[in-house]
């Protein structure tokens, strides 16, 4: 350190450390307590600086079911292929939170897992708790990242300028498809009690093969 | 065929460093935030602001328990409740700055040969705004770009109060007749 380091270091950090006020611990709120639950799951990712540009742009969610479709579903059609998320769309991104069924699982009972042949990938990242359940595997420079999640745990915020939201077909049950701004393919789809969401850089006729392969592990 | 993980977050062990530096500084990091705001919903969101913003630069903190990162929080978590004070008041901090002290470059250089306790003694009456861009840029080692990242300004903002804080502190140390 040169001498001004020094003496800004020696004149500064012991005030700064001194400065915090003495006070009783807060017992911080729930919603407090989930938003720094999600921060710590996505900063433990190790591609955390891919994904936190959709993070910044984290507002407050609301719940809303709009969307317009160029597709031949009728109206009626598409709001039931949509109803088991809400999904607002802003000028350059998109919020999509499950909606909370009641049959669904309040925390993670069983481990699923993708029965794909994953021949050749690495476990770079594993992480479990009582709500969620994310593996990230990588091959090279592919990446697919798989996520469990109890009712109530899903919902993202996702750049989706210059792309489109779409709808497609899991095992029989209407999925959320859509690619980010990284090119990065993602499926959200519900399936025996809980949203799996799958995002890879994988072509997505592979990465569908890939959603339809999860069950729940032996 | 994958077998089953369950991490175990409770152990010291498996918690990510992040989560140690969060776990750490939260209680002070809202002390700062409601000494500032005086409402505890304000004060949760600059905490978790905060930690948004630390988490953009957190590979390049070095160890977590460390008086100096500790002074780097304070420093975040300041300047985020100040951001939010002036927002909810819908005020915004003035300072005029005469438009000559851009013509002046200060090199850091010039402060190795001054009496050490005389120096300690002029940083510490440099106004807080350049006390803080000063610990961000040379103590806690940021550049510009990160430090202005941190801090919600932009590059030049950033690199201006740099300037400032060194001229300030050059203009205060003449005063003294020790350059």
């Amino acid at each position: 350190m040169t001498l001004f380091e020094t003496a800004l270091d020696e004149a500064l950090t012991a005030k700064y450390n001194e400065s915090i006020p003495q006070t009783e611990e807060h017992e911080f709120s729930q919603s407090f307590e989930k938003k720094m639950n999600k921060l710590i799951k996505r900063r433990n990712k190790p591609y955390y600086h891919i994904i936190n540009t959709a993070g910044k742009r984290i507002a407050c969610i609301i719940v809303i079911i709009v969307l317009s479709l160029t597709t031949t579903l009728s109206v009626k059609a598409f709001r039931e292929a949509f109803c088991d998320f809400f999904i607002e769309i802003f000028e350059k991104f998109s919020a999509i939170n499950s909606i909370d069924k009641q049959e669904e699982y309040t925390e993670i009972k069983d481990i699923y897992e993708i029965t794909y042949d994953l021949s050749g990938y690495e476990i770079e990242f594993c992480q479990s708790d009582f709500t969620s359940h994310s593996v990230l595997y990588r091959k090279d420079d592919i990446v697919i990242d798989f996520n469990q999640y109890a009712k109530g745990q899903y919902d993202m915020n996702i750049n989706t300028e210059d792309t489109a939201i779409d709808t497609i077909e899991i095992n029989g049950t209407e999925a959320v498809f859509y690619k980010d701004n990284h090119g990065y393919a993602n499926i959200i789809w519900r399936q025996d009690g809980y949203v799996f969401y799958i995002s890879s850089n994988i072509v997505q006729d592979e990465l569908i093969e890939m959603a339809e392969s999860v069950q729940k592990a032996e | 065929m994958l077998g089953m993980y369950l991490a175990v977050l409770d152990s010291d062990e498996d918690k990510s460093r992040f989560e140690k530096l969060y776990n750490l500084y939260r209680q002070a990091m809202y002390a700062v935030a409601y000494g500032i705001l005086h409402n505890q919903f304000d004060a949760e969101d600059a905490v978790h602001e905060s930690f948004l913003k630390i988490a953009d630069h957190f590979e390049k903190i070095e160890e977590i328990k460390c008086p100096k990162t500790k002074a780097f929080v304070v420093i975040i978590v300041k300047n985020t409740s100040i951001d939010i004070y002036n927002k909810n008041k819908k005020t915004v901090e003035n300072t005029i700055f005469i438009d000559d002290m851009y013509n002046r470059i200060i090199d850091e250089k010039v402060f190795e040969d001054i009496d050490y306790q005389l120096l300690l003694n002029k940083i510490d009456e440099l106004p807080e705004t350049f006390k803080d861009i000063l610990y961000l840029r040379y103590v806690n080692g940021f550049s510009i770009e990160d430090t202005a990242s941190l801090l919600g300004i932009s590059v030049d903002a950033a690199y201006k109060r740099i300037q400032r804080a060194k001229i300030i502190l050059n203009d205060k140390l003449k005063e003294e007749s020790v350059i």
